[in-house]
């Protein structure tokens, strides 16, 4: 006991080496963070503070060192397995062709795009709590080309910069990649043998400011890709739309019309006839236009960001959506119950419009009523062993044309007892015609940033579904 | 609950928990710097948990036991005596004992030293300390044993012979 007594005794004696609170404070404010109220994240925003030991003058040679060792080992390895395709010259190329759709699996796209994610799987199906720790700045991002019908890696790509976010067309990914502060942007196919990708720099002039998403036209041909400009520390910023031709560069601007039109522009997503981009608009002020699903008619005249109609007005929903997903046709919102009024935890009851649900339901928002229909409720997802008790599920990964078919990604928190070591399970599941279906294969390869053809899956970055 | 809400209330608190896991100052700001500028940038997520200070908590000690990339020039806290010993020369053999306790501490692996801390600074049972560490109250167990074990030897060895104290499992 006398070990034990001592041993308190030392530790709290290591308070004296607490920092200072308010320096500390200071510290976090000048990292260049917004501001943070209760709304939707942005990717741009998450720019990592540098660590104050990295100013320290060994540091950085020994990681920078240390990273080329790892680069080096792990596309040795990775060459061994695969045929990954490269970025080429930094001379950008012309698209001259459209890709050829990608073939379906069950209804579902045969391949999806993954970049290096943060999950920490451990094996197959399982994660650790550390999936939340962002990964960190990286010179090179590794890309991989996924087969929705057996889970495996059919081609990786090499970026030249940090894969900040990606896009798909019916038939081919895109990727923006950010390396000293200049964001250009790549198409990457699949090769016509099914294995190896063909990486393309595109035309399109590389952007300077913060990058928000991008999203590529059906065909293929246009490129979306939202910029901000930051306003000093507050959260919102005005935001800056391009479309880019892929074929030659060609660009067109939206801006939001005025300095106090502040907020956030989400979820881009074209509609089938490759004209309109349908996005989340989050407001960022009172002065700024309200919330809602907006379509812009990018073939009409005018510079007005938000010169279209808005066609769903979310005010009241926002704060208690952990995001959206778009369906390819505009005329729906899929998003996942954050908070009730029974609380934030999974499981926590409430009601949206008269319904009963609970914290980790799927709502889907209709564009034409503004009504809600609730989607499934997460206790009772069927398909996966047990309640999904301290559990959720990320916004859609991929959504079929009027939102009747989603693929979701979810995690169940299993808890430690006394024979069994506590883990978050991961599950992705094809919820179709009310019926759930597991697909075990994917949950190893299912990350971060995850593009579907026809979604700009931003809403697939882990969040906060269980409690600690 | 806003940031600025949980900074008056609670920040002291997550920055005494970041000092004694750390064990200096120095990285103590590191890992709390870290980790509070990753949490200030996803507030609106961490707010609407039922307990934000128990979640950025978890992240601390997340960071805490991921961190490696200076570990291989780091100081462990105990072995730099001179600061304290200066200020207050002449304290008895207690004090002595229990800069020696600190030094070994500071040589443990992360995994047991956060054990440690969890269990006789913060006081958590095993059950809790296994959900945060995500392992099980039996890994608990075996990470606070080898440690108790390895600071006994070792203040054995460098310090005064003494009798052993009974030797039963920790709780």
């Amino acid at each position: 006991m006398r070990e034990e007594e001592n041993l308190r005794a030392a530790l709290r004696t290591l308070e004296q080496h607490t920092p200072d609170p308010d320096q500390m404070l200071a510290a976090i404010r000048a990292s260049g963070r917004p501001a943070p109220p209760p709304r939707p994240r942005r990717r741009w925003l998450r720019t990592a503070g540098t660590p104050r030991a990295w100013r320290n003058g060994w540091i950085a040679p020994l990681a920078a060192a240390a990273a080329v060792v790892a680069v080096v080992v792990s596309s040795i390895l990775v060459a061994k397995v695969f045929a990954p395709g490269r970025a080429g010259s930094s001379r950008p190329h012309r698209v001259t062709t459209v890709a050829p759709p990608f073939p379906t699996w069950n209804g579902l796209p045969a391949y999806f795009l993954v970049t290096p994610g943060d999950l920490t799987m451990t094996t197959p199906g399982t994660t650790q709590f550390n999936a939340l720790i962002p990964r960190s700045l990286r010179s090179h991002d590794r890309v991989g080309i996924i087969a929705t019908g057996t889970g495996k890696v059919v081609a990786t790509a090499r970026l030249p910069g940090y894969v900040w976010s990606t896009a798909a067309s019916a038939g081919a990914f895109f990727a923006a990649a950010t390396s000293h502060h200049v964001t250009t942007f790549y198409e990457i196919r699949l090769a016509a043998t099914g294995t190896g990708a063909n990486v393309t720099k595109l035309p399109i002039p590389p952007v300077t400011a913060p990058l928000g998403n991008i999203a590529a036209s059906p065909d293929g041909s246009k490129l979306a890709i939202s910029t901000a400009v930051p306003m000093g520390h507050a959260a919102y910023a005005n935001q800056n739309l391009i479309v880019a031709a892929t074929s030659s560069g060609a660009e067109r601007r939206w801006v939001t019309p005025a300095q106090d039109h502040t907020g956030d522009m989400l979820n881009m997503t074209w509609l089938g006839d490759g004209k309109t981009l349908a996005f989340n608009w989050v407001a960022g002020d009172d002065a700024s236009p309200a919330t809602a699903l907006r379509l812009l008619n990018t073939a009409a005249p005018g510079r007005n960001l938000l010169g279209g109609r808005a066609v769903l007005r979310l005010t009241n929903h926002n704060s208690f959506f952990d995001g959206y997903t778009i369906s390819p046709d505009g005329r729906a919102l899929v998003g996942i119950v954050l908070c009730l009024t029974g609380g934030c935890r999974p499981g926590s009851p409430g009601t949206i419009g008269a319904r009963r649900l609970t914290v980790g339901s799927v709502l889907e928002f209709s564009a034409a009523t503004g009504g809600a229909i609730i989607r499934y409720v997460e206790p009772e997802l069927p398909g996966v062993p047990g309640r999904l008790q301290d559990s959720g599920c990320f916004a859609p990964l991929w959504l079929s044309n009027s939102a009747s078919r989603m693929l979701l990604l979810c995690f169940q928190h299993r808890p430690s007892t006394a024979r069994l070591t506590g883990v978050i399970e991961a599950h992705v599941v094809l919820l179709a015609g009310g019926k759930v279906t597991q697909l075990p294969w994917l949950t190893a390869t299912v990350n971060e940033i995850t593009a579907f053809p026809g979604i700009t899956a931003e809403n697939a970055v882990p969040a906060f579904p269980w409690s600690p | 609950m806003t940031f600025e809400e949980f900074a008056a209330a609670r920040m002291p608190g997550v920055l005494r928990f970041a000092a004694v896991l750390a064990g200096d100052r120095a990285t103590a700001e590191d890992l709390a710097q870290e980790v509070l500028i990753r949490a200030y940038s996803r507030w609106d997520r961490i707010a609407g948990l039922d307990r934000p200070e128990l979640y950025v908590r978890k992240m601390m000690l997340n960071e805490f036991l991921s961190w490696r990339r200076r570990s291989a020039r780091q100081i462990p806290a105990g072995d730099r005596t001179s600061e304290l010993v200066s200020t207050a020369p002449d304290h008895a053999t207690e004090y002595t004992e229990r800069e020696a306790l600190l030094g070994e501490l500071g040589k443990l692996p992360r995994q047991q030293r956060a054990v440690l801390v969890l269990r006789y600074y913060e006081d958590r049972c095993d059950a809790e300390i296994a959900d945060l560490l995500g392992c099980s109250p039996g890994t608990v167990r075996s990470h606070a044993s080898r440690a108790l074990a390895a600071l006994r030897v070792e203040m054995r060895v460098e310090m005064r012979p003494r009798p052993r104290a009974s030797a039963g499992e920790p709780r």
